[in-house]
């Protein structure tokens, strides 16, 4: 009986502890409420508007989608270019990263500060600087007219190449960033252990180090694709109309035909589709590679 | 098999810090030396010289009779155990033994027998199909030696491969490692901080301070015959007195003029080192020629378990330590603390070095 009672009130507070917020601290629920609250809203408001026209119930918005063809192109073309842009990112991204992380650290600081510094410039003078870079006149075509590389201007500004040039250069710090703190994590005497034990420093690369540094890969590439597949402002401008993509369709819906529930629709089919790629990821990175 | 190593001359800086300077050793084939020495001491330069993850500024390092300082590290076929065993943790522990083996393209079969071989010397077979993440740090250590021993390298290095287990563990593979070493016969040179682990381990023990080596001797000579008082003070629990100068007076050196011969002619500043399991308790009054005498009054007597440790204060108020064992006999000859005991220190027991400058 003693046992009993103490042991109900040793377990008591323990058991508090994980269920509920004491009084005092529940000021500090405030910021996550309202987060959940202008965040959680409009997001479930979206949802309602895509399943439904004019007052009712319908799945209208879904069904036109898989009806219409144009639909079927844009979400392919998307889904494409933000493959083909996150693909060019890991190329580049991966030496260029382990070239900044096997420098000294005041270097490899300087080196991200190079890296960071067009990140933090705005979107949209690097996307308006791309497109001078790219004209038919531009800087790049000029020169390779003048370098006899090629006789006729290439034609890189409003289309899909552009877009592409555009979106990997805003992309590779997102890829950089992530992989940089991996790579960094990585133990270097893991690729010494492999030296010393008769792996070549290429080797010792693909053996060893890119394998540990899969997980950071995973998730820059990851942050890329999905950024990508929602990009509205560089393929506008520099696909010049010859690129649609999501992001662009529902504007287009929004403000030319004031059609909100096509968007919402549209807006639920991407927020699937960056779902779906979170969970392939999660499911390909090894557990034991995870951190 | 087996291959020497010979070092000369090597010098290695960064910036105006030397961490070795000038060190010259020769390690004969198939023996076990530890370099001991503190932190910043050279010890882990040197095996990363030897290993090639190191690049010294001067000197030479011979391998049999290949001068291996030009050669990359996956050239100089040499087995590492680093401190953290740097094993593969996207690798089973079959396929971090078997990498060597695939790198040097030896065929599945043999392959398989090797590494099969090299987990039974470790006394892991049947754990090859584990993850690392899997295994305590103990098996992990066995697993790193497994792997750096799998490719029959000529010469074996291990970085501190104890220091992350606890201290019984510590000693049982202690004991693993020096039989290990004596079924394979190969030349292995292991770094250490710990002075009890270099004296079990070694053929020769190797003490490094500032990037020197200060002396190379057995673990016996070592502790025995320390050649300065660095070695004396970084090697066991020693107390110092001086022997010359005021501070002398402390000591009754009633020693034979064989011993101050070949022990203290020629010290400018002789230092008495006193081992504190050697100093012994004799009755007030005994002064028998061939010992140093000291009186002093028992203070702090420690009880550790499998040793008892006095602090004795001397006269000019200097403290000697003396140990030991707890026998009930050997107890009951400890006087109680404020007592005053005569200490005995027989000269073939006693060791005097030179007072550093």
């Amino acid at each position: 009986m003693t046992t009993g009672v103490a042991a109900g009130r040793a377990a008591a507070p323990a058991a508090d502890r994980g269920r509920s917020l004491h009084p005092r601290h529940w000021p500090f629920a405030v910021p996550a409420v309202l987060v959940t609250l202008v965040v959680l809203l409009p997001f479930l408001w979206l949802g309602l508007l895509s399943f439904t026209d004019g007052g009712g119930l319908s799945l209208v918005h879904y069904q036109r989608m898989l009806e219409n063809p144009s639909y079927a192109a844009i979400l392919g073309d998307t889904v494409l270019l933000s493959l083909l842009v996150t693909a060019i990112v890991i190329v580049l991204g991966i030496p260029t990263t382990y070239f900044i992380v096997r420098q000294p650290p005041w270097l490899a600081t300087l080196m991200l500060a190079g890296v960071a510094i067009p990140f933090w410039t705005s979107l949209l003078v690097r996307t308006y600087a791309w497109m001078v870079l790219l004209q038919r006149r531009g800087l790049i075509n000029t020169w390779l007219v003048d370098l006899g590389i090629i006789d006729r201007p290439l034609r890189m500004a409003n289309s899909f190449t552009g877009t592409t040039i555009g979106m990997v250069h805003i992309m590779l710090p997102f890829f950089i960033f992530p992989l940089y703190s991996a790579m960094r994590q990585i133990d270097p005497d893991m690729v010494k252990a492999a030296r010393s034990l008769g792996a070549s420093p290429s080797r010792a690369f693909w053996d060893v180090f890119l394998p540990l540094a899969t997980p950071g890969i995973m998730a820059g590439g990851l942050l890329s694709f999905v950024l990508c597949l929602g990009f509205y402002v560089t393929p506008q401008l520099l696909g010049g109309g010859n690129v649609t993509t999501i992001s662009m369709k529902i504007q287009q819906n929004v403000t030319m035909y004031s059609e909100w529930g096509a968007s919402s629709a549209l807006g639920v089919v991407l927020l699937v589709l960056v779902v779906l790629c979170f969970l392939a990821v999660q499911g390909l990175v090894p557990r034991r590679l995870r951190q | 098999m087996a291959s020497s190593i010979t070092i000369r001359g090597l010098s290695k800086h960064y910036g105006a810090f030397a961490a070795l300077s000038d060190v010259s050793i020769d390690i004969p084939a198939g023996q076990f030396v530890t370099l001991l020495g503190p932190s910043g001491s050279g010890k882990t330069t040197l095996l990363m010289s030897i290993a090639g993850f190191a690049h010294p500024d001067r000197g030479s390092i011979r391998i049999d009779d290949q001068e291996i300082l030009g050669l990359e590290p996956d050239k100089r076929d040499i087995g590492v155990v680093f401190q953290n065993y740097a094993l593969f943790p996207h690798m089973s522990v079959e396929e971090n033994v078997a990498y060597p083996l695939k790198l040097r393209r030896v065929p599945a079969a043999e392959r398989a027998a090797r590494v099969k071989h090299a987990l039974q010397a470790v006394q892991m077979e049947g754990f090859g199909a584990r993850r690392i993440h899997e295994l305590s740090g103990g098996q992990r250590q066995r697993i790193a030696v497994a792997r750096a021993i799998v490719f029959e390298p000529r010469i074996i290095l291990m970085d501190e491969p104890l220091s992350a287990l606890d201290k019984k563990l510590r000693e049982e593979m202690q004991i693993e490692l020096k039989h290990l070493h004596q079924r394979l016969g190969r030349t292995i040179v292991y770094v250490t901080h710990d002075q009890k682990e270099a004296l079990t381990l070694a053929d020769q023990v190797v003490v490094m301070d500032k990037g020197r080596i200060v002396q190379k001797d057995s673990p016996r000579a070592i502790y025995e015959q320390p050649r300065s008082r660095f070695v004396a003070d970084f090697i066991g629990n020693s107390s110092f007195l001086p022997l010359s100068g005021p501070a002398a007076a402390s000591v009754e050196a009633l020693v034979s003029d064989g011993f101050r011969r070949r022990q203290l002619d020629g010290l400018a500043r002789p230092l008495l080192v006193i081992r504190p399991e050697k100093l012994e308790i004799v009755p007030a009054g005994e002064s028998e020629p061939g010992s140093f005498y000291l009186d002093a009054t028992v203070g702090e007597v420690l009880f550790q378990g499998d040793l008892v440790v006095v602090f004795a204060q001397l006269g000019n108020g200097e403290t000697v330590r003396l140990q030991r064992g707890t026998r009930r006999t050997a107890l009951s000859t400890i006087p109680p603390e404020g007592a005053p005991v005569r200490l005995a220190l027989h000269e073939e027991d006693a060791v005097v070095v030179e007072e550093d400058a």
